[in-house]
């Protein structure tokens, strides 16, 4: 893993910068070496151009220069006469004097400047008349140069004693004007002044040469290669084909007549009988291309092998904060936080490991933070296992009940060694007391995640039996099923022992037991009868309430109709006075039987309320709208007022039943003239303050304390002015508290009474 | 308005009958469930005061009775009771069908606000 990376990243740095810069350093070396290649290529044909042209004029007019002096000394009139008196054999031995003076001046004139070694005047018989040098041969008839000769004038190259001669034949015309040839003059001359032509060997480096070749195919100067190759070495070569063929010069790359490879230009000079040639091998050419190619592989190679030591080195430069940052990664990984991380590169990989070294920090920071937070945790474990095993017999046991762990107050009751413990199942403490049942049953209970409770009798290790209360806590794995159980138990023997020996008591008594239980049925039954006289007693106050209200229904009704005049026609005042009294009366009773009512469902608890959202503003209006009539009647001056803006969330119907209770209560005591009431309503923090105001006469002290009790009423003669229940501060009191709130009042004789409560703003359940 | 009352309580019964008829309907009465479920099956009213507390046969029979034969919408039902009815048991009763509750004891003027309500309702 790790050097993959560092391969990956460096290796394609590498490759990419090798790539590219090869790819340069080839194209600039192809484009080089090509024109390199080509204008050396150039240079040699060139050289070679002017070296084939230059050498085969200069040999063409050497030789037409020659044979023009031959010529122009066959000419001469003596030796055209001597050779005319050759078919007379009457030879002038003037003529032959003067002959002989002509030539030694011509000898004389040019001989020395040509190299001329003889010259011979032949009849048109082939015998010889005149020669320089001693001849051993007289008749030439037979000589086809001399047949040659007679025809025309030309320059050969012949092998005279082992030695390259030039010779050059001339025809000897009349001076008649005879076509007839009457004679031949033969020069002999060394080649010393040709192939100084031929061998100055300047311009053509260590291979080029320069040579001739004859009519057939011979070579007729010397080589550079192969000693006395004139006249001896064939020469087949292509320019030669060509230029005997078709009279053609050539520039070509061919074998040469050592079938080495050469670079060759020829001079064809077919009618002077020779070809020249110009050659240079091939590997001398190319000798500098070759070396130049080699250079500018040697240059790549090097250059080549600098880029991919830079690139190397660069590129270990990024990679190796890169390697240092992944081993930083790398020791995270294994949870080793403290080792920090240095790369000093200021770069994006610098910043990049700043950064790293940062969040590095952090993890070290938090893993700390965390790493207290486990201690604290499992010293608070620590805490409770101990507290736990200070207290009470605990047991740890697998999902199978074999027990992992056992406490010291385990061990001390149970009567077992630690380690004869552990490994054990549990079940090796059953004592067989408990039926098979008893713990399908505890099993089906743990299995499924529940806690069981239970009192268990266990054996000890010596056969004593002890009690234990025991609770078994199932450990939950993740898929919430149990991996472990905790065994809570508690020593309970003595509780048992107290118990069985009761149990035994009882059994010795059976009859006194019997008698107890008689009494206890006989108790329940007189309970059971208890309750359903609760019961009877609910179901008669229903009753009576059905039982009252529904005659008040008639009398209630009759009152109404008598008093409609559209009903009954209408009523006289005595009668209408009476059954007004009628109706006050029953309307009376039917509040009294209310009220209760109303009691009796506040000592049962029975009361329902229906709590909601209540402006004060309404309430009261519906309070005012309630008494108008009889505060009118009675000629009391009341005010009904609340802070503005205020509500309650409560009972509304309850509040105004309230405080229609007080006002009764005060309209009872006012004076006759002159009387007041005053409602009013405030906020107060979290409450709504209520008070009902009268000016009436007070109560005393003494009597305050009664107030609120059943069926009580101040001066019992205003009941019978009155005539009220008592029961409306009672219920009232009740309601009050019910929706969670207070009551009471505030008054003394002389003072007259406020009487107060507050509710809850918020109702709460 | 035809007008139909029933009650147990006689008393109760000619009360309706006499002001209710004096004031211009046309009113039957009914003393016990039984005839109560007779009438309201084969006829429709206008309104129907029926009392809940009825011997044998009560309001609340009847009102299951009809509620079979699926005819308590057919006329506006109002209950009378005397005894403590919770609002639970209001709720469930407007939820069957029935128009109003009132309690005992009903005064004239409740009565035909009661009346003026249902027939401005219809």
């Amino acid at each position: 893993m790790t050097k993959k990376i560092a391969l990956s990243i460096s290796s394609k740095l590498i490759f990419l910068i090798i790539s590219l810069t090869t790819m340069t350093i080839l194209a600039v070396s192809l484009f080089n070496f090509y024109t390199s290649d080509k204008i050396l290529k150039q240079r040699v044909e060139d050289q070679l151009i002017s070296e084939s042209t230059g050498r085969g004029t200069a040999i063409r007019s050497l030789i037409e220069e020659r044979i023009q002096q031959v010529r122009l000394l066959a000419t001469n009139q003596n030796i055209r006469d001597v050779v005319s008196q050759t078919k007379s054999h009457s030879i002038n031995s003037d003529n032959l004097q003067r002959l002989r003076v002509d030539v030694a001046s011509f000898q004389e004139a040019i001989g020395d400047s040509i190299g001329l070694d003889d010259i011979k005047i032949i009849d048109s018989d082939g015998g010889l008349i005149y020669s320089i040098e001693d001849s051993k041969t007289k008749q030439y008839s037979s000589d086809p140069n001399f047949k040659k000769g007679l025809d025309h004038s030309f320059l050969d190259f012949v092998l005279v004693d082992g030695t390259r001669k030039l010779i050059v034949l001339t025809p000897i015309t009349g001076s008649s004007g005879d076509s007839k040839s009457s004679g031949v003059v033969m020069a002999t001359m060394d080649t010393t002044i040709l192939d100084k032509i031929l061998l100055n060997r300047k311009g053509l480096g260590e291979t080029g040469e320069v040579y001739l070749v004859n009519t057939d195919k011979m070579m007729i100067s010397e080589s550079r290669f192969i000693k006395n190759a004139a006249f001896a070495q064939q020469v087949d070569t292509f320019p030669v084909q060509e230029c005997l063929a078709r009279g053609v010069d050539i520039n070509k790359s061919y074998p040469d007549y050592r079938s080495v490879p050469i670079v060759g230009f020829s001079y064809c000079a077919k009618d002077l009988g020779f070809v020249l040639l110009a050659e240079i091998d091939e590997a001398e050419i190319f000798k500098p291309i070759v070396s130049l190619r080699n250079e500018l592989l040697g240059i790549g190679i090097v250059l080549t092998g600098l880029i991919v030591a830079t690139t190397i080195v660069v590129s270990r430069g990024i990679t190796r904060p890169l390697l240092n940052l992944r081993d930083a990664a790398d020791r995270i990984g294994r949870g080793e936080f403290d080792h920090q991380i240095k790369v000093k590169s200021t770069d994006e990989i610098g910043d990049l490991a700043k950064q790293f070294e940062a969040m590095r920090k952090n993890v070290q920071e938090k893993n700390m933070n965390l790493n207290v937070l486990v201690k604290e945790r499992t010293k608070d474990l620590t805490d409770i296992m101990n507290a736990l095993d200070a207290t009470a017999i605990v047991a740890i046991t697998d999902k199978n009940g074999v027990i992992t762990r056992v406490n010291q107050k385990f061990v001390e009751i149970s009567g077992y060694q630690e380690n004869e413990l552990l490994g054990q199942n549990h079940r090796i403490l059953k004592s067989g007391y408990h039926p098979q049942e008893f713990f399908e049953n505890m099993w089906s209970v743990i299995t499924t995640g529940t806690i069981f409770e239970g009192e268990i009798k266990n054996r000890a290790k010596d056969g004593t039996y002890y009690w234990v209360k025991t609770t078994i806590v199932p450990f939950l794995d993740e898929s919430g099923s149990p991996e472990q159980y905790i065994a809570i138990h508690d020593d309970i023997t003595k509780l048992k022992n107290i118990e069985e020996e009761l149990q035994d008591a009882l059994k010795r008594n059976e009859k006194n037991a019997n008698i107890i239980q008689h009494q206890m049925e006989d108790l329940q039954i007189a309970n059971q009868e208890l309750q359903r006289k609760d019961k009877l007693k609910d179901e008669f106050l229903g009753m009576a309430s059905h039982e009252l209200k529904t005659p008040l229904t008639p009398i209630l009704g009759w009152c109404d109709a008598l008093k409609s005049p559209a009903i009954l026609g209408g009523l006289t005042k005595p009668q209408l006075s009476a059954v007004e009294t009628i109706e006050k009366n029953a309307e009376k009773l039917e509040k009294m039987i209310s009220d209760m009512l109303d009691m009796q469902k506040l000592e049962l608890k029975e009361m329902k309320f229906n709590i909601g959202d209540y402006s004060i503003d309404g309430i009261l209006d519906a309070v005012k709208k309630d008494f108008e009539f009889a505060i009118k009647e009675k000629n009391i001056e009341f005010t009904i007022k609340a802070e503005p803006g205020i509500s309650i969330r409560s009972d509304g119907t309850r509040i105004t039943q309230i405080l229609s209770a007080l006002i009764y209560n005060s309209i009872d005591f006012v004076p006759e003239k002159g009387g007041r009431i005053d409602v009013f309503v405030t906020r107060k923090d979290d409450e709504i303050l209520f008070c009902v105001r009268d000016n009436g006469m007070g109560i005393p002290k003494d009597k305050q304390k009664f107030l609120f009790k059943k069926f009580y009423q101040v001066d019992t003669s205003l009941t019978r002015k009155h005539g009220g229940t008592g029961l409306g501060l009672v219920i009232s009191k009740g309601i009050v508290e019910s929706l969670g709130g207070k009551i009471w009042v505030d008054t003394d004789i002389g003072k007259g009474s406020s009487f107060y409560f507050s509710l809850p703003k918020e109702h709460r359940v | 308005m035809k007008i139909l009352v029933v009650d147990d309580s006689k008393d109760i019964a000619s009360l309706l009958n006499q002001v209710l008829s004096t004031v211009g309907h046309t009113v039957t009465t009914a003393h016990n469930g039984k005839d109560a479920v007779s009438l309201l099956s084969a006829n429709s009213y206008d309104a129907v005061f029926l009392d809940i507390a009825m011997p044998d046969f009560s309001g609340l029979d009847v009102i299951s009775k009809l509620a079979e034969i699926g005819r308590v919408k057919t006329s506006p039902i109002v209950l009378f009771t005397a005894t403590p009815i919770t609002d639970s048991e209001v709720q469930d009763l407007m939820e069957r069908g029935i128009h109003s509750i009132l309690r005992k004891p009903v005064r004239l003027e409740t009565l035909f606000a009661k009346i003026e309500e249902i027939s401005k309702g219809s």
